[in-house]
């Protein structure tokens, strides 16, 4: 299977303090890949590297066969992005900044008035075309961002947190465009807290931790790797959930930051 | 509920109050404090030693003169004219905080109302933050002149004059925060911000009218004119109910003796005060109640009527308005998503509208010099000149931060196949467009005030301009990537700046002041005219452009080099 990925040695430093250590990465094309890790872990730090957002201190990024670093404006033709803070220009309506977005990735004017109808449509945000994108709420700029992020039919997708602050028929929106673009032969690489829904999705998962990979493969490869296959108290064999193989591997302190917090904060309630 | 009894500490204790304003105070010094640590830090410490400075000028200058003048006026009796320096205190504290920024790092104080302050405590804050901007700070030094002034001339009235004054500083804040409140609130919508241009539009034509009318009864009989007379009379009968007039009024009726009247015309002042509180309690309150400045409300109305739009005529619509552009798909693209922002940043227009209104009430001051026998031949005929220099000080500040109002949209710049170098060139090809726009507004509002320049002035003028705009455009492009600052949508006063960037581009005005002020000397000294000025500034301008453009070329280095530093300060908040 070709790449559609590929990172080596990925290193981002802040001074003295190594936000990501020596990342090798290997993403295969058409995969579902979900990118996890606790809160501060390096998962932003990653994916701002792989899109061109943030430079790596050391290592190289390969997209599509093509060196980041050499070919930037030829690999970001190729790949859609939902960064961190969404990269929406507030005092613009949704199809202006649809309109603005595909004239950026040199769409012919037909193409781009198309689809950026269809795509608020889609994004069932047809109706609030008046309105300006400071307005919106945050769900229904989380669904024009990744509105924007695939009008240009990208062949990879990266999404930063999609699903936070969204509602619940709007994630199911995003899963439906998510899936079909999967379905077609696109790469999707996605960071979530949202670990059920990184389980329904993902094909391959990677954990990273205090900026190291800790885990790689695909969710029977981690389940193996961790011994999911636990017994439980009757001799019965429990298949882990996504939440508990990422519990395992973060290790412990999670679990004794839980028990603490029993005895913790008891003014509380 | 549990935990709400009247020990909670949810309920609002007596001591909390004090405590809350301390808090600010603190998290105010804290960003202060804060915005001089990292990159760039170093550079913003300095900017803001040297800008000290030029602050005191700014405030020790005009509070000197409104001493001095208040001392003279007392001296010689002449009570009545008080009412002109606190005019001119008005006039200082109302204007100049359209064209200054915040003398510290500001944020919105709108935040506040999450938490538990009272309403009282809010207002309060409202007005009490923002006493140390260079416009008040300036006023409240000239009213503390004039009561010294006034305390050396006649000691036996300090005291009253003391309490008059500070009655009038009290009158001057409430109505300040008034104005800048409500402008922010017309800014902030369409509909409103469309009425209020026409508004100002309506105005400066209103002032024109008066100046043009004015000076042809001036040039009919001259003061002694009837009719300006009468006019005048009825001003000066307007003035003794108006702030400046009723402080005016009470000192000069203590001074006769007529403390009744001296006490009903401070009674008068505390009315005003009273008015303006109010106008300004409306807005806080709506505020504090949790109101929105944005266009939701419109937007929701809209909604339901744009459900009802077939899903085509969106296409419909947008193709209506798609045209082809000489420019690179990516340069014009950016270009009418740029016009698109200005048409909807009201501070913006607004800075865009003052500049020829400006000229207008320039023109109407050298008008009123001339009656007086003060004003220079020169006035008039480099109004133009003044014009546009003026006009360049509203627009380096855009040119400075031309990122700032892009906030987290910033990092589509970094994620999407464009160089960063075309959206720059966009930001700069719609400021020189506005600048030519602007540059024939003075040039009609000069004409129209007074008489149209000649040409060798008018070329002088405009090659100055060109030389200027590239020289401050060259460096501006670099400081909008190096330094960026978030700016706020619909906000007029107190948005961030970047001191160093301040500091540079006032160095880089100066020196572009001086070099012009230089050329003429010299051309004059050679008795070569304007036209030898016209070709020295060509030659100039040629020079900075093509520094401009050398800039340009490394425009894409330098975002790659700080693309962190401006994606963090933009995306802030969001």
């Amino acid at each position: 299977m070709t790449a559609a990925i590929t990172t080596t040695g990925l290193t981002r430093r802040y001074g003295d303090f190594v936000a990501v250590q020596n990342i090798d990465l290997r993403v295969a094309a058409g995969q579902f890949y979900g990118f996890l890790g606790p809160n501060g872990a390096g998962k932003s730090t990653t994916i701002k590297m792989l899109t061109g957002l943030l430079t790596p201190s050391a290592g190289s990024i390969q997209v599509l066969g093509m060196d980041f670093a050499s070919h930037a404006l030829e690999v970001k033709r190729q790949i859609g992005v939902v960064p961190e803070g969404m990269a929406l220009f507030g005092r613009l309506t949704a199809t202006e900044y649809l309109r603005f977005v595909g004239q950026m990735y040199g769409l012919d004017r037909a193409t781009t008035l198309q689809r950026t109808e269809e795509l608020l449509e889609f994004m069932n945000l047809a109706g609030e075309t008046k309105k300006l994108i400071t307005d919106y709420s945050h769900g229904m700029q989380k669904k024009l961002a990744l509105a924007a992020a695939v009008i240009h039919g990208p062949k990879i997708l990266f999404l930063d947190e999609p699903f936070e602050g969204v509602d619940a028929i709007a994630a199911g929106t995003l899963k439906q465009m998510l899936q079909g673009m999967i379905a077609r032969g696109a790469t999707i690489f996605l960071t979530s807290h949202v670990l059920e829904i990184v389980e329904r999705l993902c094909t391959h998962v990677a954990i990273i931790n205090h900026g190291q990979l800790i885990a790689d493969g695909s969710l029977e490869d981690l389940r193996a790797g961790v011994h999911t296959q636990a017994d439980d108290a009757n001799g019965t064999t429990t298949k882990l959930t996504l939440e508990e193989i990422f519990i395992r591997v973060i290790g412990k302190e999670t679990g004794e930051a839980r028990e603490n917090s029993e005895q913790e904060l008891s003014w509380l309630g | 509920m549990a935990g709400m009894n009247p020990s909670s500490p949810f309920s609002v204790a007596p001591g909390l109050t004090r405590e809350q304003f301390r808090t600010i105070a603190w998290l105010r010094w804290r960003i202060f404090v804060n915005t001089l640590r990292g990159k760039g830090a170093a550079g913003e410490l300095v900017a803001r030693v040297l800008s000290y400075p030029l602050l005191a000028l700014m405030i020790i200058g005009p509070a000197v003169g409104a001493g001095f003048g208040t001392w003279l006026i007392v001296t010689t009796a002449a009570y009545s004219y008080l009412a002109i320096p606190l005019w001119l205190i008005f006039a200082l504290w109302q204007f100049i905080g359209v064209s200054t920024s915040a003398s510290g790092p500001s944020f919105d104080l709108t935040i506040l109302i999450r938490f538990p302050i009272r309403y009282r405590d809010y207002l309060l804050m409202r007005l009490s933050f923002g006493l140390l901007d260079p416009p008040t700070m300036a006023g409240i030094a000239c009213l503390v002149a004039m009561s010294i002034g006034i305390g050396i001339a006649a000691p036996a009235l300090a005291i009253w004059c003391a309490l008059v004054l500070f009655f009038y500083a009290l009158c001057n804040i409430l109505f300040s925060r008034m104005v800048y409140t409500w402008i922010e609130r017309l800014l902030a919508q369409r509909r409103t911000r469309e009425l209020f241009t026409v508004l100002l539009v309506a105005v400066s034509l209103g002032v024109q009218v008066v100046v043009q009318f004015a000076q042809k009864l001036g040039a009919h009989g001259g003061p002694t004119n009837p009719l300006l007379q009468r006019i005048t009379h009825t001003l000066l009968a307007i003035n003794w109910f108006l702030p400046p007039g009723l402080a005016a009024s009470a000192i000069d009726h203590m001074h006769g003796g007529a403390s009744v009247l001296a006490g009903t015309a401070l009674l008068g002042l505390l009315f005003f005060s009273g008015v303006f509180l109010f106008i300004l309690h409306l807005r806080l309150h709506a505020e504090y109640l949790g109101e929105n400045l944005s266009e939701a409300p419109r937007a929701i109305e809209d909604t339901s009527a744009s459900h009802k739009r077939s899903s085509s005529g969106v296409v419909a619509e947008s193709r209506e308005t798609y045209t082809r552009s000489l420019l690179p798909v990516a340069v014009s693209a950016c270009l009418a998503k740029e016009f698109r922002y200005l048409k909807r940043s009201g501070a913006q227009l607004y800075s865009l509208i003052v500049p020829p209104f400006m000229v207008f009430i320039f023109a109407a001051r050298s008008s009123a010099m001339s009656q007086t026998g003060l004003q220079s031949k020169s006035v008039s005929s480099y109004l133009f000149t003044y014009g546009c220099a003026y006009t360049l000080l509203v627009f380096v500040s855009f040119m400075y931060n031309s990122l700032g109002n892009d906030a987290a949209g910033v990092q589509f710049y970094f994620i999407a196949p464009v160089r960063m170098r075309d959206v720059i060139l966009a930001k700069n090809i719609l400021a020189g467009c506005l600048l030519a726009v602007e540059i024939g507004l003075i040039y009609l509002s000069a004409s129209l005030a007074t008489k149209p320049p000649t040409l060798d002035v008018t070329v002088a003028t405009f090659t100055w301009m060109l030389f200027a705009i590239f020289i401050n455009m060259s460096i501006g492009n670099v400081r909008s990537i190096t330094a960026p600052k978030l700016l706020q949508a619909g906000k007029v006063r107190r948005q961030n700046v970047s001191g160093l960037s301040s500091l540079i581009s006032f160095g880089v005005i100066l020196g572009a002041f001086g070099l012009g002020a230089a050329a003429l000397l010299l051309c004059r000294y050679l008795g070569t005219g304007y036209w030898a000025v016209s070709l020295i500034f060509l030659l100039l301008a040629g020079i900075a452009f093509g520094g401009y453009l050398l800039g340009l070329q490394r425009v894409d280095s330098i975002a790659s080099e700080h693309n962190e530093g401006l994606t963090k300060e933009l995306t802030k908040g969001t």
